[in-house]
């Protein structure tokens, strides 16, 4: 057997194994677009699309490996693994190393996608300092991994913080018409920065310091509640659910919240008007982009989220379930009825934060114009048919939220890597199929055929549901009985859905049984009935 | 019962058979395959309700995929695993209110405090004895306000073990549970077991490298090697089918001679003595139809047996 000679050696190689599929896909990226460019040249933007989607998945995964992910983020002490803390290597060594590969292996892929997938018009120069900020992206993430903190959750604002700074430095400076060479200097500074505290932190970890406050030190201890045993959960599923609750909660109202709380501090101590944009030839008003960006911040995050939602804890990589809870007397079908109602808690909390948020915003004297808010715009214009549509708008978006988030909890559920790492690039492939589609079918000839084909796609989901609601009653996973009661309770929501659409939007342009079929698609029935599938899969191997 | 649990919850499935109803543990032929590797290969054994049975074998052997079949975290590809004439994996609920289980790595939430462990706990099982856990709890004398990522070791395997008895289970599955920990933990945890083996009728399925342990408490004991169970029985008659005996010759030999059921030989020249599997009458009828006459003749002990089953080449029983 071959030896390696050298940590830097060794490091590579230790990184090579984790790394190699994502590199391997970014081959593939960079030898598969030019080629479909060729193939196809009438659909550049469907190409170029795909490519970048492809991209940003794999990326983030390369920089996950790079960051030797495995241990709970949430948690104060270090990330770095134990393993290699007792290797007899200084700690600059040991962080130096994986910083350089990860920061070369993100400056060279952020050029890659530059050169490749964007097409040359688009930019008239490469922003260089944006290849450093993706490998200062990489190293800092690297630096905040590492490094103990005083006390839980540090990491995550830290991160955030971190990020945020890296992201919007640049872009902030170009804007202001500083010159790329000079934004260039404050990336290569937060890299050497990077480097530093990051040896600092995997020091301090291996000494074992760093996860006590100075403060802390040598204060008297605090002397121990006495603590009753009281049993005061109802049951099981009471207790499921303060499980998710205390762990699975917080994430989407934080990830959710994060651009809507920086838009409104930038409103609050800026108080000028935000310029208007130009967009696909129409200016578009910054009121309307503030507001878009409110609304659309936790419509995004119920798309992604799914992940933290449906794992055992959101702060630790398992994708298992835990033995902790595989062995305790419950069916799969009450786990998933927990993390269900978790799912719904967590859409209530942000939409509702996101709308003390919009509410507070358009308070603001300056929100719409110089002296002038968005509410007194809304009080001067009031009606009481927009009062209806507003409270309507408000309870459908995070109900169109959760169901968007519980549909696809499914995929986590599964606990298999190989799915949940090409579902992303399986949702790019349909979505750029769909667009495809939209530009090469022939639609005259075709929406003739539409009715037949939306009543295809309601059989074809309809067979699906019987064959997955049999494997759910093989497995004893749904009582033969409750069939009906779930049958009924879908039929009411369909039915509701399609009444409530056809008598407040009368849509002309499509027909009742079209209608109907819109509703039944949209109405989550097979991707839901997979849950307790998968996790009866994951569960019992 | 909220509408939505009971329209999630199956029917109640139909009660034990008769004819298991009298064994906890009926495994039939289990085969599993993880890859390449044959993890459990044709696998039997069967667990009578109010035994403790020990179930020993090497690292890599099988006992923890065997447990996992018990405790329907795998579904067998071929065979069938009735625990009290249930299968785990299509009546968890059913089956695993009645199992206490411990693993080695009790896997217990970090972030949890110990009484904030113990109530989320309690509420999966109706049998939960309040009483019970806080005796339990004092006896392990667990901080109930410490949370249990600053747990020693042995205090987290206490706060595990307290989880996996507190509601009196038939059926108390260990997996490993002493492995690296101090003798007073051990003790612990070997007095839970008599504790339950006290409760009439309990049943104990438990798994150890730590064969003193096993010999002491166990009444039946079970080898598995390379996944095949190599012999599964009483402990005495475990160590009546073994033994050890020395041998001399009327002429030196290079090699050993070849006797049915021996496990391993040692000596050279005339005097040779041999670890069989075979009780210790047969043993010498077996030595002198070679023309040898036996020296000494001793039992072996737990450790003796393992070593010299764990040392022979193969899986198979003999």
């Amino acid at each position: 057997m071959k030896t390696i000679n050298g940590p830097a050696l060794a490091i590579a190689y230790y990184l090579w194994l984790r790394t190699r599929w994502m590199l391997a896909g970014f081959a593939a990226v960079a030898l598969f677009a030019p080629l479909a460019h060729k193939a196809f040249p009438l659909y550049p933007e469907l190409i170029t699309m795909a490519g970048l989607g492809a991209s940003v998945i794999l990326l983030v995964l390369l920089i996950s490996q790079f960051n030797y992910a495995g241990a709970d983020v949430s948690a104060r002490e270090s990330a770095f693994p134990k393993s290699m803390m007792t290797l007899p290597l200084r700690s600059v060594t040991l962080v130096g190393w994986p910083m350089l590969y990860g920061s070369m292996a993100c400056a060279l892929l952020f050029l890659l996608m530059m050169y490749i997938l964007l097409p040359r018009h688009l930019f008239a120069q490469i922003p260089y300092w944006a290849m450093l900020a993706s490998a200062g992206f990489c190293a800092w993430l690297q630096v905040v991994s590492w490094a103990p903190f005083w006390w839980q959750m540090t990491r995550v604002i830290a991160a955030i913080i971190c990020l945020t700074i890296i992201i919007f430095l640049g872009i902030i400076a170009h804007a202001t018409g500083i010159p790329d060479w000079l934004i260039l200097l404050p990336y290569v500074g937060m890299l050497a920065m990077a480097f530093i505290v990051g040896s600092k932190g995997v020091a301090r970890a291996r000494r074992g310091d760093g996860v006590k406050s100075p403060w802390s030190n040598g204060a008297i201890p605090k002397p121990v509640r006495p603590v009753a045993l009281r049993l005061t959960f109802r049951s099981a599923s009471a207790a499921l659910l303060w499980v998710e609750i205390r762990r699975n909660l917080i994430f989407t109202p934080f990830i959710s919240l994060m651009a809507p709380v920086l838009i409104f501090v930038l409103c609050v101590f800026h108080p000028g008007k935000p310029s208007s944009i130009y967009l696909y030839g129409k200016m578009i008003s910054s009121t309307m982009v503030i507001v878009a960006i409110f609304i659309g911040s936790p419509l995004w995050c119920s798309l992604i989220v799914n992940g933290t939602l449906a794992k055992f804890d959101t702060w630790l990589p398992h994708i298992t379930v835990p033995n902790f809870l595989a062995v305790r007397p419950v069916t799969d079908s009450r786990i998933v009825a927990a993390k269900i109602k978790n799912v719904a808690i967590a859409m209530a909390v942000t939409w509702l934060a996101t709308y003390l948020l919009l509410i507070l915003w358009a308070l603001l004297p300056n929100s719409y114009e110089r002296h002038h808010s968005v509410a007194g715009l809304v009080a001067a214009h009031f009606k009481m048919r927009y009062l209806w549509w507003g409270l309507t708008a408000a309870i459908a978006l995070p109900l169109i939220c959760w169901k968007v988030a519980i549909q696809s909890l499914w995929i986590y559920l599964y606990g298999r890597r190989w799915l949940i790492n090409s579902v992303g690039f399986a949702t790019i492939a349909i979505w750029i199929g769909l667009g495809a589609l939209a530009k090469w079918a022939p639609w005259r000839e075709i929406v003739p055929f539409l009715p037949w084909l939306a009543l295809m796609f309601v059989l074809a989901k309809g067979v699906l549901a019987i064959v997955i609601i049999r494997a759910l009653v093989d497995r004893r996973l749904l009582s033969p009985k409750s069939i009906f009661g779930w049958s009924a309770v879908w039929l009411l929501i369909v039915l509701g859905l399609w009444i409530s659409v056809k008598v407040a939007l009368h849509p002309q342009w499509l027909g009742q049984w079209l209608l109907a079929a819109a509703v039944i698609w949209f109405v989550p029935t097979n991707r839901l009935l997979l849950a307790p599938l998968a996790l009866h899969a994951n569960r019992h191997r | 019962m909220s509408a939505l649990h009971r329209m999630i919850e199956p029917q109640a499935s139909p009660p034990p058979r008769a004819d298991v109803a009298h064994s906890a543990v009926e495994i039939r032929n289990v085969t599993r395959r993880f890859g390449q590797k044959i993890a459990l290969h044709n696998v039997s054994l069967t667990l009578p309700a109010g035994t403790v049975l020990g179930l020993v074998g090497e690292n890599g052997a099988g006992k923890t995929t065997l447990i996992r079949h018990v405790m329907g975290l795998l579904k067998a590809e071929q065979g069938t695993v009735r625990v009290f004439g249930m299968d785990p994996v299509l009546e968890p609920v059913k089956v695993l209110s009645r199992i206490g289980y411990l693993s080695e790595e009790p896997d217990l939430p970090a972030w949890m405090r110990v009484h904030e462990l113990i109530r989320y706990i309690a509420a999966f099982y109706p049998t939960w004895d309040a009483q019970y856990a806080s005796r339990l709890q004092h006896d392990f004398a667990l901080d109930l306000s410490a949370r249990i990522k600053h747990l020693s070791k042995g205090q987290r395997a206490r706060a595990g073990l307290l989880c996996a008895l507190a509601y009196r289970p038939d059926l108390l599955v260990l997996d490993e549970p002493s492995s690296g920990l101090d003798p007073i933990v051990r003790r612990d945890i070997l007095s839970a077991i008599i504790r339950t083996i006290a409760d009439e009728g309990r049943t104990v399925l438990f798994s150890s490298h730590l064969l003193s342990e096993v010999e002491r408490v166990s009444d039946r004991i079970a080898m598995i090697k390379n996944g095949r169970i190599v012999f599964c029985d009483t402990t005495q008659a475990v160590r009546d089918a073994h033994t050890r005996i020395t041998m001399r010759f009327d002429e030196p030999r290079e090699q050993p001679p070849v006797m049915d059921g021996v496990l391993i030989w040692e000596g050279r020249g005339r005097e040779w003595t041999a670890v069989m599997s075979i009780p210790a009458n047969e043993a010498r009828l077996a030595a002198s139809s070679l023309g040898a006459h036996v020296v000494q003749q001793s039992a072996l002990n737990l450790d003796e047996i393992f070593l010299a089953r764990a040392n022979r080449a193969g899986g198979e029983a003999p």
